[in-house]
C-alpha cells in the first residue's frame, strides 16, 4: 500500500478520531468538540451539507419524471437496495447502489447503506423509544447471548441528555416497559387509532397499550433547537429527501453543523478507514489508516482516543481488518467472537383490515409518525413457546373511495374524491436472538476497488423467529377482531434480514472479556482507547428502533473517555 | 361559452402544450422517444383518443389536453417490468388489430373482452394516474400541500 503522508505529522494528529458521521458518529463529534477537543471525523462517502445538498427537497410530485417511481432499469441494477421503502426517485441519491459496494451473501441479506456525511441519519424512520430493564435484563433472564453490563439507570440520564438536544416528540404514557423521555408535544392519534387504543385498554385490561410513536421531530422547538438552526417540523412527511426546516434530527441538520461551529471539528469526507493502527510497544491504538476514495492513496492519522461509528457491520469490518502481531484476528479479538452474535429485527409480519366506523370523520395534513404498540409478549414472564417478543406499528388512514367507470362519470369521481372506508394496518418489529453462527467475516480473497476486504454476511431467521411471526399474526388478528375491524388479512413478507436496517452486534458489550468485546463503557476490553458506540456494540436487539440508544451510549462513552483522559488513563 | 371559461381554458391549454414535447404535431413521427416499447405513429394517435375515453375533455381539461397518453407511454416504457411491458405491448397489438376490423371499438368495450381486458385496464390505470398526478390536478382540483404545517387526527368530512 502506498502511503502518502503529505501533511506533516502535526497536521495529522488530533485529540480524538471518530470513524463515521452517521447518527452515533455525529454525536461523538459534537460531544468531543463541545469539550474543546480537536476532533477528526472520517466519512467514507461524499459531503452532504444541510439544505445545500438536498436536491429534491422542495419538488412537487409532478416534478419527478416518474412521479417518484423507480424505473425498471434501476430496479434491475439494484435488486437489493430497490427493496427498501425509501429508495425511490426522490431519495435514491442518498443510498449505496448495489454495484458500488458489493458484499457476499452467505445467506440472503439486504444490506441497506447510506455512504455520505450524515449516513443513514438522513434516511431513518425517526422512531425513538427508550429501552427499559425489561430489555436490558432480557439475555440474563431468558438465557441467551450474555448479560448486558448496564441497566436502565445507567443510560436514563443520557437518554434525557440526547433527547433534549435532538428533540423528541412523544406522550408521557407512564409505561414501565417503555420509559417516558424528555418529550416535545406529541403527535395526535387519529379517531380510529384512539378508538382502537381505548378498546384494547378495555379488552386487555391495559396490558396492551396503543400509543402515539415517539419520534425525532420538533413539534415545538426549544431554544436549544433554534440554536442549531432548526425550526418547527412542518409535517411534510418527506423526510428522506432531507428537511429544509431541520424538522427531524439528522447529523446533517444538528450535530455536525453544531460541532463545526465550535471550530474544533475537521470533517473529512471521501475517507474510508482501512484499519486502526495498534502499537505493540505502547499497548494501545495510535491512529487510523485512511484510504482517500478518490485518489486511492493512504494516509495515517493519529489521536489518543478513537471512536468507531462506521455503522454496525462496517464497524465489524474495520476492526476485523485491524490486524497486528498482538491482534492477528482483528483488534480486541482475543476471544474470537468479533463479528459473531450479530442480529437484527424481524419485520416480516403485517396485518391489514378495514373499519366501517367513523364515516363522518377524516384526517387533515400529514403526520411523520404513527401509532405504536410496545412489546406485550413474554414481558413479565415467559408465556409462549418462543423467547422474547415484538413491538408493532399501528396506523389508520382514510383513503379515497374506489373510483369506477369511464369518461365523464369517472372524471367527476376523480375531480371530487369521496372518502372511502377507513383502513388500518400494523407491522411487527420482533427481537431476534443473537447466535454465534449468525456472523459477519472478511472474505479471504475478494477485495473492493479500494483494496478493502469484501464483507461476508451470514444472518438468518431461526425457529424462534418463525414462531414469533405466527404469534404476531394470531395476536393482532384477535385484537383487530375485538375492535370490530373487518376484511382482516395477514401477510408474511418473508423479507430477508437486513431490510429492517436494524442490524446489530458483532462487537458486543459484556462484563467478561472472555465472552464479550466491549466493557460497560463501550471500550474494547483489550484496547482501552478504542470505543464502539454504534449498532455493533449491541448485546441483544430488543424491539425498539435502536438509534436513540446508540446516541445515548455515545454521549455516555464520550463523557467517560473525557474523564479517563483527564485522569491520564487514555493518552 | 362565456369569456371567463374561455380564458380558463386558454390557461389550461397553455399548461398542456408546455407539457408536450415540441414535436407532437409532426406527421408520421412519434412525439416521444421510447426505449423498449415499439409503437407506430398511428398507434400513438389511437392511444391519444383512447385516453380521452378514460378522462374526456369536458368544460375542464381531459387526457388529450394534458397529453396523458404520452405520460402513459413513458411510464410503461421506463417503469414496467419486462413481463408487464410484454403484456402491454401484446395487448396493444391485439387491440390495434381488433380495431382495424371494427373501427368503433373503444377501451371501455375492450375492458369487457377476455382477450383485451388486461391491456384496457393497464392503459386506463396509467391514464388515471397521469391525470391525478398532473400539475393541473394537483394544483387546481385536489391541491397537493408541500408544507401542510400539521396534522389533525379527527376532522369532519367536508
Amino acid at each position: 500500500m502506498g502511503y502518502l503522508n503529505t501533511k506533516g505529522l502535526k497536521e495529522r494528529t488530533f485529540d480524538a478520531i471518530v470513524i463515521g458521521s452517521g447518527i452515533s458518529g455525529g454525536w461523538a463529534a459534537k460531544e468531543f468538540c463541545d469539550k474543546g477537543l480537536n476532533t477528526l471525523v472520517l466519512e467514507r462517502g461524499r459531503d452532504v451539507k444541510h439544505n445545500k445538498d438536498y436536491p429534491t427537497t422542495n419538488m412537487y410530485p409532478w416534478q419527478f419524471e416518474h412521479r417518484g417511481q423507480l424505473t425498471n432499469e434501476i430496479i434491475k441494477e439494484n435488486p437489493v437496495v430497490s427493496k427498501c421503502y425509501a429508495f425511490r426517485e426522490d431519495a435514491m441519491h442518498f443510498f449505496v447502489k448495489d454495484k458500488e459496494h458489493p458484499y457476499v451473501q452467505e445467506k440472503p441479506f439486504d444490506w441497506i447503506r447510506g455512504y455520505q456525511v450524515g449516513g443513514k441519519s438522513l434516511l431513518w424512520a425517526r422512531q425513538t423509544q427508550r429501552w427499559s430493564d425489561f430489555d436490558f435484563e432480557g439475555p440474563a433472564r431468558d438465557g441467551f447471548a450474555v448479560d448486558w453490563p448496564i441497566r436502565y439507570k445507567d443510560l436514563a440520564p443520557w437518554y434525557s441528555y440526547v433527547e433534549k438536544f435532538a428533540g423528541i416528540t412523544g406522550n408521557k404514557d407512564g409505561l414501565p416497559q417503555l420509559p417516558d423521555g424528555e418529550f416535545l408535544p406529541p403527535h395526535e392519534l387519529n379517531c380510529v387509532e384512539k378508538y382502537f387504543s381505548g378498546k384494547m385498554a378495555t379488552v386487555y385490561n391495559n396490558s396492551r397499550p396503543v400509543i402515539i410513536g415517539r419520534a425525532a421531530h420538533l413539534t415545538k422547538p426549544q431554544q436549544i433547537h433554534l440554536d442549531q438552526g432548526r425550526a418547527q417540523c412542518q409535517s411534510r412527511d418527506l423526510c428522506q429527501r432531507g428537511c429544509p426546516f431541520g424538522g427531524y434530527f439528522s447529523s446533517n441538520a444538528s450535530t455536525i453543523p453544531w460541532a463545526l461551529r465550535t471550530g474544533k471539528l475537521t470533517l473529512q469526507p471521501n475517507s474510508t478507514v482501512h484499519s486502526i493502527i495498534y502499537d505493540d510497544k505502547a499497548g494501545k491504538a495510535t491512529g487510523v489508516r485512511v484510504i482517500d476514495t478518490v485518489s486511492k492513496t493512504t494516509t495515517e492519522y493519529f489521536a489518543p482516543v478513537i471512536f468507531v461509528n462506521a455503522a454496525a457491520l462496517n464497524t465489524n469490518l474495520v476492526l476485523l481488518n485491524s490486524t497486528s502481531s498482538r491482534f492477528p484476528n482483528g483488534l480486541g479479538n482475543d476471544n474470537g467472537l468479533l463479528g459473531k452474535y450479530v442480529a437484527f429485527h424481524n419485520y416480516r409480519g403485517h396485518v391489514n383490515a378495514k373499519y366501517e366506523g367513523f364515516p363522518d370523520s377524516t384526517t387533515e395534513g400529514r403526520r411523520p409518525n404513527s401509532g405504536y404498540i410496545p412489546r406485550f409478549r413474554n414481558l413479565h414472564k415467559q408465556e409462549t413457546n418462543f423467547l422474547r417478543g415484538y413491538a408493532a406499528g399501528f396506523g389508520a388512514y382514510r383513503p379515497n373511495a374506489p373510483m369506477n367507470g369511464w369518461g365523464t362519470d369517472l372524471k367527476a369521481q376523480l375531480d371530487k374524491p369521496k372518502p372511502g372506508v377507513w383502513g388500518v394496518g400494523s407491522h411487527m418489529m420482533g427481537e431476534t436472538i443473537p447466535k454465534e453462527n449468525s456472523m459477519v467475516s472478511l472474505d479471504p480473497n475478494q477485495k473492493d476497488e479500494w483494496g478493502m476486504p469484501v464483507m461476508r454476511i451470514n444472518m438468518f431467521y431461526d425457529d424462534n423467529d418463525e414462531k414469533m411471526v405466527q404469534d404476531y399474526h394470531e395476536q393482532l388478528v384477535a385484537m383487530f377482531e375485538a375492535a370490530g375491524f373487518t376484511d382482516i388479512s395477514t401477510n408474511d413478507s418473508k423479507q430477508a434480514p437486513g431490510l429492517d436496517i436494524h442490524e446489530m452486534g458483532g462487537v458486543r458489550m459484556g462484563k467478561d472479556p472472555k465472552t464479550s468485546l466491549l466493557n460497560k463503557w463501550n471500550q474494547l476490553h483489550a484496547c482501552k482507547n478504542v470505543f464502539v458506540t454504534d449498532g455493533a456494540c449491541m448485546t441483544s436487539t430488543s424491539t425498539q428502533n435502536p438509534s436513540l440508544t446508540y446516541m445515548a451510549l455515545t454521549a455516555r462513552a464520550v463523557d467517560y473517555a473525557l474523564a479517563e483522559m483527564k485522569k491520564g488513563n487514555l493518552k | 361559452m362565456n369569456r371567463r371559461i374561455v380564458l380558463k381554458q386558454m390557461i389550461w391549454m397553455g399548461a398542456a402544450i408546455a407539457f408536450m414535447p415540441s414535436c407532437v404535431y409532426k406527421q408520421d413521427k412519434l412525439s416521444i422517444q421510447l426505449k423498449r416499447l415499439q409503437i407506430s405513429p398511428d398507434q400513438e394517435k389511437m392511444l391519444a383518443s383512447l385516453a380521452d375515453e378514460v378522462v374526456p375533455t369536458t368544460n375542464t381539461p381531459g387526457a388529450a389536453d394534458l397529453g396523458l397518453h404520452l405520460f402513459a407511454l413513458k411510464m410503461a416504457d421506463d417503469c414496467f417490468d419486462d413481463a408487464s411491458l410484454q403484456k402491454f405491448s401484446a395487448g396493444l397489438k391485439q387491440f390495434t388489430e381488433a380495431k382495424s376490423k371494427k373501427a368503433t371499438l373503444g377501451l371501455q368495450q375492450a375492458a369487457d373482452d377476455a382477450a383485451l381486458k388486461d391491456f384496457a385496464r393497464m392503459y386506463k390505470s396509467l391514464i388515471v394516474r397521469g391525470y391525478t398526478q398532473s400539475e393541473y390536478y394537483m394544483t387546481k382540483l385536489v391541491p397537493y400541500q408541500l408544507i401542510p404545517g400539521g396534522y389533525k387526527g379527527c376532522v369532519p368530512v367536508a
